[in-house]
């Protein structure tokens, strides 16, 4: 044999074995996880008439806001789907008795700016709290509007004493008296005389006696975290109205902010109003106090403490002052320190179904629940931990609510400040409970691509059933790692869903979930891209792939 | 990598050149040895029971690493890669054409091997670790934050072997040389990967992983060795 066909042998087969091996990382794809946040706040942005809001300016206010950031981590934030999604910074975390406070200002066009104060504690991964915008132009039941115009002096100021008066209007009983004396004089935000001709004026009254008037005010609680008293100090506590206003002034074309010497403002109460103060219906002689609301901050000012008098057979409180924001007379019942500490028992949530419980917490008046302080949501499965912050230190009724607003459990506190432990909630067994445990995957593949996206970040999914009107959208869930499972929905019936993630919202229409549900998002054979604007769709998720690499 | 194994096949060659002048082996002999090559190093010894048939136990520890540097999803990784082996191995020996009537030195060292390594260690990792902090957004990620990347490939121990050997090559009175030149078939590997922090959630790859090794199912043996006869 020769020798050089052995060698030759020899190396052929080891170079076809050594070649033969595939590239050990072809098609492999790592990728980073955008799910950076681990807590996260979310402000459901309601509009009293149910219509969306849009165009709506957020800024953030507060010790903290500079380590909030959006769901993509950056600085922009917008109110999409009715969503407003926060983060906080990864690199920071509350510590306990240390919370992340900061404040969200929302304004849009026509409609009454709100101020949310949020605090993100270290038991909540997830914050959700609501606010309510009102509609200047479309009043809802129980606000009531009055626009006056004043005229004025060659020097910017009343030549005679001005008194404006509402009246009781659209479910609103109690009224506003405004009283500017003469020679009153208008400055902007910057302390400067306006000297523009005319005066318009707007006198927003709300009726307090509703319980749900926590949803109208300014801030969307009834607890205000620093309330500057008279002398400078600061003071927190939780608010009980009697009488809530908010007056706006303008000349010409500029926001007026203060005068030049204090007007008379008188605030009509509930005449029902329980003063929590003496546990009886207020009545003249009493003690209030009016306080004084800053729509871009979270505090309060005490404008004045005062007897309760008789106006006209109505009883009152008079305040003066010389700026203009939202005014409240009432009650101030001094906030917990400590958080209200609860864990959820419910044997229906078990094996990680979850299930969005609204919580409502009401003062008391007369053994029966009064107005409504807070309001809150969890996402709940069985043994859910969470903290109720800011009770008040009187006594409150809390009510825990499922999804269709059915009441699963209670409880009587007399003074949630003396709690420093644990309170278990047994949940009871939700109506919708029975629905099958339903599960959604959800695969995503990028145009071009030839396995689907490994890593999606967490969005939240709302369903409704189909044809309802978008008012009706509840929360079914966070979608983590693209799965849920809930068993909220039912396999008989079809539903809307609508997907929120950062900026982009996406809706689909008319889907009966069966018991186990995946599908794949893409351009390919048997992939979904969307019953609604499937175009748009595929364009928005090439522009998504694109900025993410794929 | 591929350029070492292909030059080190040829310094082998080569040795085995300069080997063939020497003369062929008695029966019924014993040699220790060293040796060293693709497996590592290790000692085995050998015992011939005729000119033609012998039985050889060895064994071999390995530890090979390599870096580099990959980047996925615009992401740059240092990616560390491990390698290592130990083995037990025992094999049988047959030269057809060593007789001495045989002309041809080097066909007089040729054996065709076979048997069997059992593999009490055989495993493949890589590491692999951010080179640069993630922005996203406005957010700036630490890379040491981001977490890593690690994959393993484990086969089961025990593998055939066949291949050819040239023997007992004489450098000196007691001493000669050895090559070894084989392959072992191994098992499928069973591959795992997994990540921690931000790189969690990339375990999709694993199929895609063990899909792409499914092929490295054939491990070649190049060894040269040194024996003493008894």
């Amino acid at each position: 044999m020769n020798r050089y066909f052995f060698y030759f042998l020899f190396l052929l087969s080891t170079a076809v074995i050594y070649t033969g091996c595939a590239n050990p990382f072809k098609d492999i794809d790592i990728r980073i996880d955008t799910n950076i946040f681990k807590y996260t706040a979310v402000v459901e942005v309601f509009s009293n008439t149910g219509a969306p809001i849009s165009n709506a300016t957020v800024t953030l206010r507060g010790k903290d806001a500079d380590k909030i950031y959006n769901a993509e981590g950056k600085k922009e934030f917008i109110v999409s789907g009715g969503m407003l999604i926060l983060a906080l910074d990864p690199k920071v975390a509350p510590q306990a008795g240390n919370p992340v406070t900061f404040s969200v200002d929302i304004t849009a066009n026509d409609y009454l700016s709100v101020n949310i104060p949020i605090t993100i504690s270290v038991e909540n991964l997830s914050t959700m709290v609501s606010a309510t915008m009102i509609n200047t132009k479309n009043l809802s039941q129980g606000l009531n509007i009055k626009t006056s115009t004043v005229t004025l002096g060659a020097n910017g100021a009343t030549t005679a004493p001005v008194v404006i008066n509402t009246a009781p209007s659209n479910g609103v009983t109690e009224t506003v008296s405004i009283a500017l004396p003469a020679g009153t004089q208008f400055k902007d935000a910057e302390g400067n005389i306006v000297n523009a001709g005319a005066l318009a004026v707007k006198t927003l009254v709300a009726n307090t006696s509703s319980n749900d008037v926590q949803d109208l005010f300014p801030g969307g609680g009834l607890s205000l975290s620093q309330i500057k008293t008279a002398s400078g100090a600061t003071t927190s506590g939780n608010l009980l109205p009697a009488a809530l206003t908010e007056v706006s002034m303008w000349a010409g074309n500029t926001s007026i902010k203060s005068f030049n010497q204090p007007i008379q403002i008188t605030l009509q109460l509930d005449q029902n109003y329980f003063n929590p103060l003496t546990n009886a219906t207020v009545k003249e002689g009493d003690q209030a106090r009016s306080i004084a609301i800053a729509q871009t901050l979270v505090y309060g000012r005490f404008e004045n403490a005062g007897m309760v008098v008789k106006e006209s057979g109505k009883l009152a409180l008079k305040l003066n002052t010389a700026h203009l924001t939202w005014f409240t007379a009432g009650a101030m019942v001094s906030s917990c320190t400590n958080d209200f500490k609860i864990q959820f028992n419910a044997s229906w949530l078990s094996n990680n179904i979850t299930h969005p419980v609204t919580y409502k917490v009401f003062s008391v008046a007369n053994g029966a629940k009064d107005k409504q302080l807070a309001t809150g949501k969890f996402t709940v499965t069985n043994g859910t931990q969470g903290n109720l912050n800011k009770l008040p230190s009187s006594a409150v009724f809390i009510f825990y609510y499922d999804v269709e607003g059915n009441e699963l459990a209670a409880q009587n506190i007399a003074n949630p400040c003396s709690i420093g432990s644990v309170q278990a909630v047994t949940l009871n067994t939700s109506p919708v409970a029975g629905n099958p445990k339903v599960t959604m995957q959800l695969y995503v593949r990028c145009p071009n691509n030839k396995n689907p996206v490994t890593l999606l970040p967490t969005f939240y999914l709302y369903y409704k059933d189909a044809g309802a009107p978008t008012t009706t959208f509840k929360l079914l869930g966070t979608v983590t790692k693209v799965y849920i499972s809930t068993s909220l929905l039912s396999t008989s019936k079809p539903y809307d869903f609508k997907a929120v993630w950062g900026s982009y919202v996406k809706l689909a229409s008319n889907k009966t979930v069966s018991v186990d549900n995946a599908a794949t998002v893409g351009d390919g054979t048997n992939e979904i891209i969307g019953t609604i604007a499937g175009a748009t769709n595929l364009e928005m998720l090439k522009e998504v792939c694109k900025e993410n690499g794929y | 990598m591929r350029n070492s194994i292909f030059l080190l096949l040829a310094f082998l060659l080569g040795m085995s050149f300069v080997s063939t002048a020497q003369t062929n082996s008695l029966s019924k002999r014993v040699d220790l040895g060293v040796h060293g090559g693709t497996q590592g190093f290790g000692i085995n010894g050998a015992y011939s029971f005729s000119n033609k048939l012998g039985v050889r136990l060895s064994t071999s520890l390995a530890s090979f690493a390599r870096s580099d540097v990959r980047t996925w999803s615009g992401n740059e990784y240092n990616l560390s890669m491990n390698s290592n082996s130990g083995n037990a191995f025992m094999q049988a020996e047959y030269r057809p054409f060593n007789d001495t009537d045989n002309q041809s030195p080097f066909l007089q060292k040729l054996a065709v091997t076979a048997g069997a390594a059992y593999f009490y260690k055989l495993k493949g990792t890589a590491s692999g670790v951010p080179t640069k902090d993630y922005q996203m957004g406005d957010l700036t990620i630490n890379k040491e934050d981001i977490g890593s990347i690690n994959a393993t490939a484990k086969y089961k121990p025990l593998a055939p072997y066949a291949g050819l050997a040239l023997r007992q090559m004489k450098i000196q009175s007691k001493l000669s040389l050895n090559i070894d030149m084989g392959i072992h078939y191994l098992s499928a590997p069973e591959v795992t990967l997994t990540g921690d922090k931000l790189l969690s959630g990339n375990e999709a790859n694993q199929t895609i992983l063990e899909n792409n090794l499914k092929g490295y199912r054939w491990l070649p043996v190049l060894q040269l060795g040194l024996s003493y006869h008894l």
